[in-house]
């Protein structure tokens, strides 16, 4: 029998989204709604495409809800219609660091002719996209693949992707089709007007139903750091996702793009949603009560089912001392990839399960460390600014903020709307639960609170002279 | 596991067991299947060596391949693709990170974090655990420049320097003399905090037993001086504080005094004159109270430079002269230099030119004895433009040209920048437009 500690080691594993196994719906907890629920919603209202944006911290579970998403677009009950979903990983094409809006385009129609012949048999005509593509072929096909004769669009995947790591053949794919964006897009849409007729024509799912139309699923977008000859980082984003978005949101068919959390919490987020239409940003999951910081059930409930259901045939109890559960699932902050990685990090230092409260102080300690050398000295005022803060509030735009976001020492979580209707999809922001712990951030909260009590003796004086 | 390991706050920076991290280490390798990423911090290349031995020689049924860089990679993973062996070793350690971010500053946005960030996806081809042996500002440059791809680490391993080891340098970086740090470039400074400070997390970690405070302090104070020195004054009085803090814990008075004293001149050099005094006076007190001679001028010539910038020439006046009477009751003839250029400077502002001129010339004799090319450049200078105000413009000459000199050879920038200038005044003052037009080349 395999080492249990092992088992839990592999199964909670960082790096790979929730499969259907191990994926666990944490809607109350989360406060807003789930991707899978929410996008089926708008899809029911819709009069046209939609195009979706959707956010979340690194590593919050977004990969996890849009497989999810994937899975229940295919096997919808009535009387929800079911879809096509295709989903792109945009890290599989194209270059964090080099990207244009023509190399997104040529990816997903590139996903497109592939998923269609994989999973649904269907081969598109000839076209002008694959004319095109035989025009380009030369720049990253090797002579003898040349010979081969024409490149079919549903079998160019494995060669498209090729020019991820060739930034010359890139360049020069690049410069032919550039030139030829808008009767590109016309052609992509066309393309997508073909293979909706083939769908409708090719029962799928158990019940043997016909697609409504094709959901294009494009993860991992908000990665792009820089657009090809634009500044690095918020610049290129903006770029991208605003300056562009007439590609981003041209094509016939629904989409949802990724998009950086730094983005949509920027001064240009109001922009986006003119631009797009319905957005999600996926919130932690809450361990705490806005304001009264009391422990959230519901949300340390959510992460319980969440790891038992990796868990096998062990239960909580076996694997856990119940003090070291409630501390790491505590300390998580409800981030899941960070829970991941506690739990792993517990494992190596527990002797036997169930694992004991040292071996979690001990794995905690290891992001106890990370922080307190990698924090920005100038950060700690200001997170402990947001932690006194009443609202919980972030100012939009400021940059110090954003990068934060970005590494994690402050948390976004939404309240669900219950007893006041129009707080719902609020966001508000908490400082990373470990770093509030430390030191350095004990120590700035407390000046901070000092120096409140100064301003207030000093009003208090002066309204004193006033009288 | 009993309940007495439970640590008591979980949240300090706790002292790292060795032998802990090791075996927690070693177990993460043997539970891992497929792709992991590891990360182990250690800041001593030998460390580093034993250690990477250590974990092999408890996994003799795994094969590990080390790849050893020793020099710069901007592509790790397709410096990977062309090294790891075929087929696979059990696990991959990587070493010698660190050519390839030579400079900590800057280091999260240097191209081989960026694109570790980029490839993180690619990493899972190897199917095999990647451990990372790396030092802290590699580590803490992946995490903020590289967030996706450290998201998705394992765990992160430290290993704190042995105590021996760690004694040895600290003596070393404490030693040094404050015009050394004046005379380090930018990037050194950067390069001397970034060491100071991992050693300093090193201390922190070790067992309470096992720490030094006396060093903490020591280092807690040089870091502020650096701080200092780079203009990042918030920094400086935050480690300065720290040494104080320690110093009183310790009951080091003479510490006590000097931190003060340091603590009085970033305040100083932000024109936080009340605060600059009140730290100085403190000083002075601690340094009567030992009496420590030396200190206690020191301060006298820190509050007169206070007074003075405060205009408050007759009180500047009073601590300098107090100060002097110090220097030569001690026999400190070369400190005496300093405090008499500065004497000159109130003498001038005074208008008492034929004292300051005294002053300087007394100042610039004892410079000269000693050797003390700093002080004597600055003060020719200033004897040099007093001259040139009273238009004796060859004796102004001479002194500026000789100052010039020496500020050239010394690599002072601004000294002789401002020689320059004084030189180009001087000679439109002649009408010699052809020789200024030179010298302001």
């Amino acid at each position: 029998m395999t080492d249990p500690l092992k088992h839990i080691y592999n199964s909670c594993d960082p790096y790979m989204p929730a499969t259907a196994e191990y994926y666990y719906d944490c809607v109350e907890a989360r406060g807003g709604s789930a991707l899978a629920h929410e996008f089926q919603r708008h899809l029911t209202l819709a009069k046209d495409h939609l195009y979706f944006l959707f956010s979340g911290h690194i590593g919050c579970g977004k990969s996890s809800e849009l497989e999810e998403l994937k899975r229940s677009l295919q096997s919808a009950t009535p009387p929800r219609s079911c879809y096509f979903p295709i989903l792109l990983n945009a890290s599989e094409y194209l270059d964090d660091y080099d990207t244009t809006p023509t190399d997104i385009l040529l990816a997903i129609v590139t996903e497109l002719a592939d998923t269609l012949r994989r999973e649904a048999g269907i081969e598109l005509r000839d076209s002008y996209l694959t004319k095109r593509l035989n025009e380009v072929k030369e720049y990253f096909l090797s002579d003898v693949e040349i010979e081969e004769g024409e490149l079919s669009l549903g079998f160019a995947k494995a060669k498209i992707k090729r020019l991820k790591k060739d930034p010359t053949a890139r360049h020069k794919v690049r410069s032919v089709l550039e030139p030829k964006m808008s009767t590109l897009l016309d052609e992509i849409n066309l393309t997508f007007d073909e293979a909706r007729v083939a769908l409708k024509q090719n029962k799928i799912g158990a019940e043997q139903r016909p697609c409504a139309d094709i959901v294009i699923i494009v993860d991992n977008l908000e990665k792009i750091r820089r657009i090809a000859n634009m500044e690095e980082g918020l610049v290129s984003q903006r770029e991208l996702f605003l300056e562009r978005h007439i590609q981003l949101a041209g094509m016939n068919a629904h989409f949802i793009y990724t998009v950086p959390l730094r983005l949509v919490r920027s001064a240009d987020g109001p922009q986006l949603h003119q631009r797009y239409g319905p957005s999600l940003v996926l919130p932690m999951i809450k361990t705490i009560e806005r304001g009264t910081r009391n422990p959230c059930q519901a949300g340390l409930s959510s992460l319980r089912e969440l790891l038992r259901k990796r868990l096998g045939d062990l239960t909580l109890t076996d694997a856990f001392d119940t003090k070291a559960l409630d501390f790491l699932l505590t300390y998580s902050g409800g981030h899941v990839r960070n829970l991941m990685t506690f739990v792993q990090n517990a494992c190596t230092y527990a002797d036997e399960i169930p694992i004991p409260l040292a071996a979690a102080q001990k794995a905690i300690q290891q992001t106890v460390r990370n922080y307190s050398t990698a924090i920005p000295e100038h950060h700690w005022r200001k997170l402990a600014e947001l932690d006194r803060s009443l609202d919980q509030k972030i100012l939009n735009g400021d940059n110090d903020y954003l990068v934060m976001l970005e590494n994690l020492s402050v948390l976004e979580y939404i309240n669900g709307g219950d007893d006041d209707p129009f707080a719902e999809a609020e966001p508000w922001y908490a400082v990373n639960p470990i770093v509030r712990e430390l030191q350095k951030f004990k120590a700035a909260a407390k000046e901070l609170q000092i120096e409140e009590q100064k301003k207030k003796s000093q009003a208090a004086a002066s309204d004193e002279a006033a009288l | 596991m009993s309940d007495q390991l439970i640590i008591d706050d979980p949240f300090a920076l706790n002292p790292i067991e060795e032998e802990t991290e090791l075996r927690a280490l070693v177990r993460a390798l043997e539970f891992s299947e497929g792709f992991k990423l590891l990360f182990a911090r250690c800041n001593q290349p030998q460390q580093r060596q034993r250690l990477m031995e250590q974990v092999q020689a408890r996994l003799p049924q795994e094969k590990v391949q080390v790849i050893s860089l020793s020099e710069p990679v901007t592509h790790l993973l397709d410096t990977l693709q062309e090294v790891v062996r075929q087929p696979s070793p059990d696990a991959i350690f990587i070493t010698g990170l660190e050519y390839s971010l030579p400079i900590a500053a800057e280091a999260h946005n240097a191209p081989f974090i960026a694109n570790l960030n980029a490839s993180r996806n690619s990493f899972f081809q190897f199917d095999r655990p990647l451990v990372f042996w790396i030092p802290e500002y590699v580590l803490s440059a992946i995490m903020l420049g590289a967030p996706d791809f450290f998201s998705i680490r394992s765990g992160t391993y430290s290993f704190v320097s042995a105590p021996d080891a760690t004694s040895d340098v600290a003596t070393a970086l404490t030693a040094g003399l404050e015009s050394i740090v004046d005379n380090m470039t930018w990037a050194e400074k950067q390069e001397r905090i970034t060491a100071i400070n991992s050693l300093l997390a090193d201390y922190e970690m070790l067992p309470a037993e096992q720490r030094d405070k006396r060093i903490e302090m020591r280092l807690h104070m040089r870091l502020g001086n650096l701080f200092h020195a780079l203009e990042q004054y918030e920094q400086a009085l935050n480690h300065l504080n720290q040494a104080l803090t320690i110093s009183i814990e310790l009951q080091d008075r003479e510490y006590e005094g000097w931190i003060l004293g340091n603590i009085g001149i970033v305040y100083a050099s932000q024109s936080q004159f009340h605060q600059a005094v009140s730290a100085y006076e403190k000083s002075l007190d601690i340094s009567r109270e030992l009496n420590d001679r030396l200190s206690e001028a020191h301060s006298l010539v820190n509050l007169g430079i206070i007074h003075f910038r405060q205009a408050n020439y007759k009180k500047a006046e009073e601590k300098y002269l107090q100060a002097l009477q110090v220097y030569k009751e001690i026999g400190d003839e070369s400190s005496e230099g300093t405090a008499l250029a500065n004497l000159a400077l109130v003498y001038e502002s005074l208008g008492l030119l034929s004292e300051a001129e005294t002053s300087y010339q007394e100042g610039l004799a004892i410079s000269r004895k000693f050797g003390d090319h700093r002080t004597e450049a600055n003060a020719m200078f200033n004897l040099g433009t007093l001259y040139l105000e009273q238009g004796k413009s060859s004796e102004a000459e001479v002194l500026l040209n000789q100052s010039l000199q020496i500020s050239h050879r010394l690599g002072n920038n601004k000294l002789e920048k401002k020689n320059l200038q004084a030189l180009a005044q001087l000679r439109r003052a002649r009408g010699d437009s052809e020789e200024e037009l030179k010298l302001t080349q």
